[in-house]
């Protein structure tokens, strides 16, 4: 039997709060993620959701105490960000950085190439790159002029999530890792935004949405194989797509007593 | 007393005319008034001897006799700092009195002291009795070389605390004046304050014992009134481990048309997560709109914050003297530990004004924050000094710098001469600054309202200094305020 | 154990370095007080005879569609020992034949069939004239009724070493440029020129020294796009002293574009002096790795109303490497414009020194100027230095100036590396993102991409060891 794409056991770790100190953020979490399947993360804020998707994404000052995190059977923890984006993790981050200076068309290409090259493709010489780039814009109702900007300069907050998903699409990650993609968005980038995860579920990739509302939830379509309630750093409840509707009704409070 | 012959052009040089006198030719300095008390002066120019004289006045002990003709030789051998940007003639030290004090012994009680002199604080706005002093202040109260009062003693006494003129703390407290006495500001460091060590006279000595916060607030008010008179105080404030204090300096002087020279020290040290607030309100005699008299006020303050988590803040509103030279500093030697400066300088007329801090940081983590508003108006000079240093060891340390001028009139100059320099890669700097004359959109919006030009200007330099405003006790934020305004009078066509 | 000794050693070195320093901190004062002075050799360099080596060094020239240029090698003016031809004409061609191989054609005779436009530098030839000037005439490629005439002087040394150098005002250097330059070059601009004119100062022989001394005049409403290149062809500790002057006469334009890609172990100084007339304009992009040593003096004059100045400045310091800019921009009448930005990004053991100064006379009502110098440290052990100076004499003015040090930002190292981008890679990016700042957003002229090129190309190499080779003898 093949490891599975992702697996979390007993997974712990902590985060710097900028003084000096350490504060325990991820309390033992259990998660297996399957190829193919998306599974959401739902929980209050402060309740270590995003705290999870930057330690397995590898940002600095978030470190794992105890426990493993690995994709396909490899660990993943002692690697580099570069090393696991090349195992195909991807990060759609909560908070798009803004980099004054670099070119978005330049560094969408240098990604891109990069994945490509990985993949044994010839890289893209940079005027078949720009088509490639207006179709996929184009599919995220992205205004062509962004790509004269500087990476995230001057994006609106619609803007700059639309651009994490735009950079999902030209990575093709094994697995995406999606922390409050939604929030942010008004009803129609919503609608255009889960569209687009609904035509990355390809059977092979696997999702793991994070987020605090279930109304992204509504838009996809399948619907999510696996909701988990997420609360005090670690999963306290795991169910079907129902569990969102029932959370919706009850509250996190009720359901996360009950486990 | 005996005036020399005039010698135009060199400090204390001129004739001193009377307080009286020189007020009526410029109404608008109202702490220009002089007092008529006796007074016992050194012989007037500085030699060892003189030295000798003051140390003998208050019966020192050899050591800091020894101390001080240390650096009076020292200073012999020291040029003036030249980089400034202030222009005066050579100072003529041998033309002034190192020592004056009311001819009267060392009053032991407030009942005692000269009512002359309490009725001179009365009129500045410090009543010294204790039923009529302003509420949690105690003031050591400093009239040209001797202090004559110190409030809240016993108040502070059961605290702990030793709040008390220098003098009495090289009686008292040897081992404390004689552990950090130059130890933040070594004698030798520059000109003026090597001066200072040769000759200071009285200052105010603080010492707060560890765990404890000071339950009031303490304050000296500093008064030349001598003419032809240099004052030369030293202050040393120590906060022991956890211990916190603020300390408000005050400072005045009468018109005269000489200019008087005023050579401060003052030293402060922060011991591990103690705190250090220090507020000056400066308010030395300016000089008349034709730059004839004023106080040369050539200070150095420095605090060190010597162990981890220590906290020092400076915080000075500047309006008098016709030069002033200094640039209150910290440096952080104490992991974690944070220095900083506020400060309003306001010059009109001839005033010259080189002013800003240095933060050093040397350790990790420390923290620097500098926040300077210049206003100069009139045909004035200010500039603004500052440096930043981030040793290698500074590592997390970071610094934040704001610098405004606002330049009012034609004729005044702002100038803006940072230093910052980091060799450390961990650490982040960030200065901005800028310059220009009062925003026209808020004064028309304020005169639109009804309020006259003047007024309108007042407020908006209040709102330019608010920031700093805000970092005052309340006593001493309200009369900032109010010396904004005189000192802003006839600016503002 | 060790946090203890660490702790004492900081108690023990502090009150030294505090006692170390005053105010100002000397090493940011005038040229006496710049690292200069320690780090040149003590042995002098020496002029060479002008017999010159093969220029090897890439060039510019293909960036542009096309281009006129004069080179001077090692302080020489090329063509000079190229004898042979009878008539007494020479022909310069710039390489715009797109070979691609960066070597310098030095033509008998005018290459007038080519399709692409050649324009050419006509030398009248004096060989061993006696009056020792040389006039080299740069004839109209007809693009827009402009002419521009660059006459080599040779004597022409009106003013001596010994008068300049004491007059306090300027460092010694720019004085000893024009005194020692061997072919001082005079560039004289009508009308308006599109055609970049390029002038390189490549470096070829070891320990030599080349002066340079270049004076331009932009007539009334002239207009000349120009960049000179400073460049070693192998790594051969030199000294290359500069002394260049613009004079933009009223309503003149001036775009300026400064490469210095110079060997770790040279010298350079340098000084660029503008002068702007009414309602002139000069856009400046300075783009430079630094040197064992290299200050930077950049001076103008805002001489009447509505004069602009707008300079860039990039400085991209590999290990080991320091780079000095010392700028002073003067404000001397109302309604003038400049925009100062630098940026640095500093490597191992390289230090990057910044003195900026605003000067704002009475009575310039309305005069506006930011100046903004930033640096990104890349290692421990890099070093920065700013001071960035207003003096205001006049109430009517809108003046700012910013100062930033920081290490690289780790957010966005990470987002890049997020996305797959290796940490060596993530960070040339950041470095070249951040020192592209210096370019306006709207700029995406040829003149300014090929400025962005080359920043591109010298971002990667901050980060990167140089090895330094032998001198070679």
């Amino acid at each position: 039997m093949t490891a599975p794409l992702l697996r979390l056991d007993d997974l712990r770790a902590s985060v710097s709060d900028g003084h000096g100190e350490r504060k325990q953020v991820l309390h033992g979490v259990n998660l297996t993620v399957a190829a193919g399947e998306m599974h959401v993360l739902m929980g209050p804020n402060g309740s270590g959701k995003s705290s999870l998707a930057a330690l397995l994404a590898g940002r600095e000052g978030c470190e794992a105490d105890g426990g493993a995190a690995q994709m396909d059977g490899e660990d993943i923890l002692a690697l580099a960000p570069e090393e696991r984006a090349a195992r195909g993790l991807f990060l759609a981050f909560q908070y798009p950085v803004e980099i004054a200076g670099l070119s978005l068309t330049v560094f969408l290409r240098e990604i891109y190439n990069r994945r490509r090259e990985r993949e044994g493709e010839a890289a893209l010489d940079p005027m078949s790159f720009m088509r490639v780039l207006r179709e996929e814009m184009a599919a995220l109702s992205m205004d062509p002029a962004l790509t004269r900007r500087a990476v995230n300069a001057g994006f609106s907050g619609g803007e700059k999530k639309r651009l994490e998903v735009l950079q999902m699409a030209l990575l093709r990650p094994r697995l995406a890792l999606m922390d409050e993609t939604d929030s942010g968005l008004d009803v129609d980038a919503l609608r255009i935004v889960s569209d687009a995860i609904n035509r990355h579920r390809d059977g092979g990739r696997g999702f793991l949405l994070i987020t605090h509302y279930s109304r992204l939830l509504a838009g996809l379509d399948p619907a999510p194989d696996y909701i988990h309630i997420f609360d005090g750093g670690r999963i306290v409840r795991s169910g079907g797509a129902d569990l969102a509707r029932r959370l919706e009704e009850h509250g996190y409070g009720a359901l996360s007593e009950v486990a | 007393m005996t005036n020399s012959p005039a010698n135009t052009g060199t400090v204390a040089g001129t004739v001193a005319v009377t307080g009286k006198q020189a007020a009526a030719n410029a109404p608008k300095y109202q702490w220009g008034f002089s007092t008529d008390v006796p007074t016992e002066h050194a012989p007037k120019g500085l030699d060892e001897n003189i030295v000798r004289y003051i140390s003998a006045k208050t019966n020192e002990p050899e050591w800091l006799l020894k101390w001080r003709l240390r650096a009076f030789s020292r200073w012999q051998k020291m040029r003036e700092p030249e980089w400034s940007n202030v222009n005066f003639p050579p100072i003529n030290y041998q033309d002034a009195y190192y020592y004056a004090a009311p001819k009267r012994d060392k009053p032991k009680s407030l009942d005692e002291v000269d009512p002359k002199l309490l009725e001179t604080y009365e009129k500045l706005g410090i009543p010294l009795h204790e039923r009529a002093a302003l509420a949690g202040v105690a003031v050591d109260a400093v009239f040209d070389s001797v202090s004559v009062a110190t409030t809240f003693k016993e108040t502070l006494r059961k605290a702990g605390v030793i709040f008390c003129p220098m003098s009495e703390a090289v009686r008292e407290h040897p081992e404390l004046v004689r552990k950090y006495l130059g130890s933040v500001v070594p004698p030798g460091d520059n000109k003026h304050a090597c001066l200072n060590s040769a000759v200071f006279t009285e200052g105010s000595f603080v010492y707060v014992p560890p765990d404890t916060r000071c339950p009031m607030e303490l304050s000296t008010y500093f008064r030349i009134n001598a003419a032809m008179t240099g004052q030369f105080e030293r202050t040393l404030i120590i906060a022991d481990r956890n211990s916190y204090v603020s300390y408000l300096e005050g400072c005045t002087a009468p018109m005269r048309d000489e200019h008087q020279l005023h050579a401060a020290v003052v030293e402060l040290v922060a011991l591990e997560n103690a705190e250090i607030r220090y507020a000056t309100v400066q308010n030395w005699y300016p000089g008349d709109e034709n730059g004839r008299g004023g106080i040369y006020n050539f200070v150095t303050k420095r605090g060190v914050c010597k162990e981890p988590n220590a906290r020092i803040s400076w915080t000075q509103v500047e309006t008098g003297s016709a030069i002033t030279w200094k640039y209150p500093s910290c440096i952080l030697m104490g992991e974690g530990s944070s220095g900083e400066f506020h400060s309003i300088a306001m010059t009109n007329h001839r005033q010259q004004a080189d002013t800003g801090t240095k933060m050093l940081h040397l350790a990790p983590k420390t923290r620097s924050r500098i926040i300077s508003k210049g206003i100069s108006s009139g045909r004035s000079r200010q500039s603004y000094r500052g440096l930043v240093r981030l040793s290698p060891k500074a590592k997390g340390a970071r610094n934040y710098t704001q610098c405004d001028s606002l330049i009012i009139g034609g004729e005044a100059s702002a100038s803006t001469v940072p230093y910052i320099e980091s060799a450390c890669r961990e650490a982040s700097v960030e200065h901005e600054a800028t310059t220009s004359r009062l925003p026209e959109d808020q004064l028309f919006y304020c005169r639109q309202r009804g309020l006259d030009a003047e007024t309108a200007a007042a407020l908006v330099v209040n709102g330019f200094c608010r920031e700093v405003l805000q970092k005052l006790p309340m006593e001493f934020a309200v009369e900032a305020d109010r010396l904004l305004r005189v000192s802003l009078e006839g600016a503002v066509g | 154990m060790a946090r203890i000794t660490e702790l004492l050693s900081l108690s023990e070195s502090a009150p030294r370095e505090a006692r170390e320093m005053v105010l100002p901190s000397a090493s940011l004062e005038g040229w006496r007080w710049s690292g200069l002075r320690r780090a040149l050799p003590a042995t002098p360099f020496a002029a060479t005879d002008g017999s010159t080596g093969t220029v090897t060094a890439p060039k510019l020239s293909n960036v542009f569609s096309s281009m006129t240029e004069t080179v001077l090698v090692d302080g020489h003016l090329a063509g000079d020992n190229n004898g042979g031809d009878v008539d007494g004409r020479r022909h310069i061609n710039s390489d715009s034949d797109g070979d691609g191989n960066g070597r310098r054609h030095i033509k008998g005779d005018n290459n007038g069939g080519a399709v692409r436009r050649h324009i050419n530098t006509v030398m009248d030839n004096n060989g061993g004239d006696v009056d020792g000037h040389r006039h080299v005439k740069g004839d109209s490629d007809g693009d827009g009724g402009g002419s521009r005439h660059i006459n080599i002087l040779r004597d022409d040394k009106s003013e001596t070493f010994e008068t300049v150098a004491r007059n306090g005002e300027e460092t010694p250097f720019p004085a000893l440029a024009r005194t020692l330059a061997t072919h001082p070059l005079q560039i004289t601009v009508k009308g308006e020129i599109k055609t970049p004119h390029s002038i390189r100062l490549v470096g070829t022989s070891a320990n030599t020294a080349a002066h340079h001394s270049l004076n331009t005049e932009l007539e009334k409403n002239a207009s000349l796009h120009c960049v000179i290149t400073s460049e070693a062809a192998n790594n051969a500790a030199r000294l290359v002293n500069s002394d260049c002057r613009f004079h933009l006469r009223e309503g003149a334009r001036l775009r300026l574009l400064i490469l210095e890609n110079e060997a770790a172990q040279c010298f350079r100084t340098s000084r660029i002096h503008f002068t702007l007339a009414a309602n002139a304009r000069a856009e400046t992009f300075l783009i430079t790795r630094g040197g064992a040593f290299q200050r930077l003096e950049i001076e103008t004059d805002l001489a009447d109303n509505g004069a602009e100045f707008h300079i860039g400045g990039a400085h991209a310091l590999s290990p080991e490497r320091q780079g000095e800019i010392a700028l002073r921009v003067r404000h001397l009448a109302g309604d003038t414009l400049s925009r100062n930005r630098f940026r640095a990004a500093v490597g191992a053991n390289a230090t990057h020194n910044f003195q900026g100064r605003i000067e704002i006379i009475p009575g310039a009502d309305n005069a506006a100027a930011e100046m903004e110098s930033k640096s990104l440290l890349m290692d421990e052990s890099a070093k920065s230095r700013s001071k960035p100076e207003l003096e205001i004499f006049h109430d009517n003015v809108a003046c700012s100036h910013g100062v930033a040090v920081s290490p690289a930002d780790a957010d966005v190292l990470f987002y890049l590396r997020s996305r797959g981008i290796p940490l060596a890679d993530a960070e040339r990016l950041t470095v070249s993102a951040f020192l592209r700042q210096i370019f306006p957003a709207e700029h995406n002229d040829e003149f300014t991409e090929s400025a962005k090129s080359r920043v591109e190309s010298f971002a990667g190499m901050v980060t990167e060891t140089e090895t330094v080779k032998g001198q070679s003898s």
